[in-house]
């Protein structure tokens, strides 16, 4: 599968408080579900914080293993799985995109990580995307936003 | 019964020129002949006779008739008897031989000297026999050859000299012959015999030796072997009668049980040479005990290891030499050897020597029994303390590179999470951004949020650089050492670690280095396995005592179940025992895990 390129290193100047039109996900399709998947509880909740500031994005669930992540997927069917494969073992992790991919055909998986380390994981689990953890925060809202979209 | 008044004009009878001619000159007219019978056997005739005609009345006959029937009983009574002392004589004689080969078989038994028994045999063999001369082969040790080595008693000095510088081919002559047929074989006049060949030289062998009539009988070892020949010889040539024969084959029976014997018994001694050899080279202590576990034997060795002269350590009990802590053990593998000798003891244990040390040792012991009853022991202990300490070093140097490996892996996780901390940092900063124009009271909220991840980021950094620059601790101390730890723990997977140090003071650098590196990895084990919501940390002093415990209320496991030797379990362990304490660790599944070290403090104070 191809692997798109991570979003342009760096803080864009022009990107200033107050404007969320990037990240809208309104566009009568209805509210995008993302469920959240880092062993680390202080991602889980800082990216919650942010995502739920777009418009029409719900974030689902934010778990810290794949069990959690697979009983919630089953429960609330989202459009998005964004997984940081740490979990804490890359084994684990990659295992849970196989379950994801299998299990509901429909779910879009992105892996999340450090640029470097995350290709060639992501190459190898066959997830649909990856979302480098250097990016500006409004470019990772704005690929998950597209990522729901390709699945709708 | 035949009688006639003219004998050479009777012609009622048959006549012979022979006997008419002998009539003749004797004169005889009148004769009766009465046969002599007895059952139904002829033994000849009885004859009376006259010089004038018809002289014989009837009643003379009948006299003549029972005349010969007397001689016939009587002859046939003499040849009874003859016949009866013959077998009685017969008799004699095989009881005779059979005499000689019992008394030949016990002395093989009694494995008397077999030169001995052999020189019997031959000398025997003559006298039952009736030989001239007798001797006995062996298989030569250089080749295919008998070789004399016996002769009969009677041969002079200089004949067993030569003879027994003899070698008798396989393929020739007759002793080669009965070795090779594998049977007894025997001729009437050995010089002229066809089956033997006649070279120059055998035909002086046997004219020197006087060899007519001679009979050899093979002397067959275990599984077809020839071993060598027996043979009788006799000055005349003539029949051997198959009794002889028959008697010269036991007697050779005999010899092969005898040489096979000497064979037997020096393996057995060769064994016994090697065995003893094995003993005297070992550095090990050979010994054997007796049922109450007594020594019975104890090699030279011992007097180095125990301090202990073996010929003073035979008859005292085995307890003398053992440990006192390790008496119970040895006590107990000592009644498991009593019911199961066959069964190999393997362990180790700490000898006492006389001097009262303590030495560590490896016992292996076995249990001999003797008609399925227990009868001793024996085995050997080895001097181990050169082992002992180079599996120390060996487990100092595994639990050392455990720790830079723990430590490097540690460092990983913590610049992981540092890393993660910053990567939330942002997110909450463009979320802080983002509220700020709308809703002031939520922006200072997730300000206070940021706060705390960077005050954790700060003591993961802190706890990282501890890791990576050991030399923090010591400048720290323990107490401190752990708060930090907990912190950044708490930081990186939001589990509260709650440290309770009060009141312990600076303890000895080893006592610190230990117990954190105990803590950290119980810690450790509590964050990868125990899926705990508590965790508590306590250090505390008691008089000359340190007690640190690290207890959660997580999944727990069957301690049972853990492999003893697993990493890091005995990485703990090693580094308990090497402040002199004392590590222990309790759980259930389900109900969490208490890990508790107890340490002394008195050594540099």
């Amino acid at each position: 599968m191809s692997v798109p390129a991570p979003a342009s290193r760096g803080w864009p100047r022009g990107r200033g408080p107050g404007k969320l039109a990037p990240m809208s996900a309104t566009s009568g399709s209805g509210t995008i579900r993302v469920i959240l998947v880092d062993a680390d509880h202080r991602v889980r909740e800082c990216l919650r914080d942010l995502l739920s500031l777009a418009d029409g994005v719900e974030v689902v669930g934010a778990v810290g293993h794949a069990a959690a992540a697979m009983e919630v997927a089953d429960r609330t069917r989202p459009h998005v799985v964004v997984i940081d494969p740490r979990l804490p073992e890359l084994e684990a992790g990659l295992a849970l995109v196989d379950g994801l991919r299998t299990g509901f055909p429909d779910v879009r998986v992105l892996l999340m990580g450090w640029t470097g380390a995350l290709e060639p994981a992501a190459a190898r689990s066959g997830a649909h995307g990856a979302l480098d953890k250097t990016a500006h925060p409004d470019d990772l809202v704005a690929q998950i936003i597209a990522a729901a979209r390709e699945a709708a | 019964m035949l009688a006639t008044g003219d004998y050479p004009a009777d012609r009622t009878f048959a006549h012979s020129e022979l006997t008419d001619t002998v009539v003749g000159e004797v004169g005889i007219r009148s004769m009766a002949v009465a046969p002599l019978i007895a059952g139904d056997v002829r033994l000849g005739a009885l004859g009376v006779y006259s010089h004038q005609p018809d002289v014989f009345t009837p009643a003379d006959i009948g006299l003549i008739r029972a005349l010969a029937d007397h001689a016939a009983v009587a002859i046939a009574n003499a040849r009874l008897i003859e016949q009866l002392e013959r077998s009685q004589a017969e008799l004699a004689r095989r009881a005779d031989a059979e005499r000689a080969l019992r008394e030949i078989g016990a002395r093989i038994s009694a494995l008397a000297d077999v030169d001995e028994v052999l020189q019997r045999i031959v000398d025997e063999a003559r006298r039952l026999l009736g030989s001239d001369g007798a001797h006995l082969t062996l298989m030569s040790e250089r080749g295919p050859f008998l070789q004399p080595v016996v002769v009969a008693g009677n041969t002079s000095e200089v004949e067993r000299g030569w003879l027994t510088s003899m070698e008798f081919p396989l393929d020739g002559g007759i002793n080669g012959l009965a070795a090779s047929l594998r049977a007894a074989v025997w001729t009437e006049d050995y010089m002229v015999d066809p089956r033997v060949p006649h070279e120059e030289e055998d035909q002086e062998v046997a004219e020197r030796l006087g060899l007519r009539a001679v009979a050899v009988a093979p002397m067959r070892g275990a599984e077809g072997a020839i071993l060598g020949t027996l043979a009788v010889s006799f000055r005349r040539p003539g029949p051997i009668p198959a009794e002889s024969i028959e008697l010269l084959q036991g007697l050779a029976d005999q010899a092969s049980l005898a040489v096979a014997n000497r064979q037997l018994y020096e393996r057995l001694r060769s064994s016994e040479a090697r065995y003893r050899f094995l003993v005297e080279a070992s550095p090990d202590v050979i010994w054997q005990a007796d049922a109450e576990g007594r020594f019975t034997f104890v090699s030279d060795t011992s007097a180095q290891l125990t301090g202990w002269p073996a010929a003073e350590l035979v008859g005292r009990h085995f307890a003398e030499v053992v440990d006192e802590a390790d008496l119970p053990t040895i006590m107990e593998r000592w009644g498991e050897t009593q019911r199961d000798p066959d069964t190999l003891q393997h362990y180790r244990f700490h000898l006492r020597t006389r001097d009262g040390r303590r030495i560590p040792a490896e016992l292996h012991a076995r249990g001999i029994a003797v008609d399925g009853r227990f009868a001793g022991a024996h085995g050997s202990a080895r001097d181990v303390r050169e082992q002992v300490r180079l599996e120390g070093d060996l487990r100092e140097q595994a639990v050392q590179l455990a720790a830079t490996e723990e430590r490097a892996h540690l460092a990983r996780e913590l610049h992981d999470s540092v890393t993660q901390a910053l990567f939330s940092m942002t997110l909450l900063t463009r979320s802080i951004e983002l509220v700020l124009p709308r809703n002031t009271a939520d922006a200072v909220v997730k300000l206070a949020t940021l706060r705390e991840l960077q005050r954790d980021a700060l003591a993961e950094m802190r706890s990282l650089i501890f890791e990576l620059r050991p030399g923090s601790l010591a400048q720290d101390g323990l107490a401190r050492a752990l708060r930090t730890h907990a912190a950044a723990l708490q930081g990186r997977i939001g589990l509260p670690v709650n440290v309770a140090a009060d009141g312990v003071e600076r303890l000895p650098d080893e006592v610190e280095d230990a117990l954190y590196r105990i803590a950290q990895e119980a810690l450790h084990n509590v964050m990868k396995h125990a899926a705990a919501t508590d965790v508590r940390v306590s250090l505390s002093r008691e008089g000359d005592q340190v007690r640190l415990v690290v207890e959660d209320d997580g999944a727990g496991f069957d301690p049972a179940a853990v492999t003893p030797g697993s990493m890091g379990m005995a990485g703990m362990r090693v580094r308990a025992e090497r402040i002199g304490g004392r590590l222990e660790i309790r759980s259930r599944p389900g109900r969490g895990t208490r890990l508790e070290v107890v340490a002394p403090l008195g050594r540099d104070e």
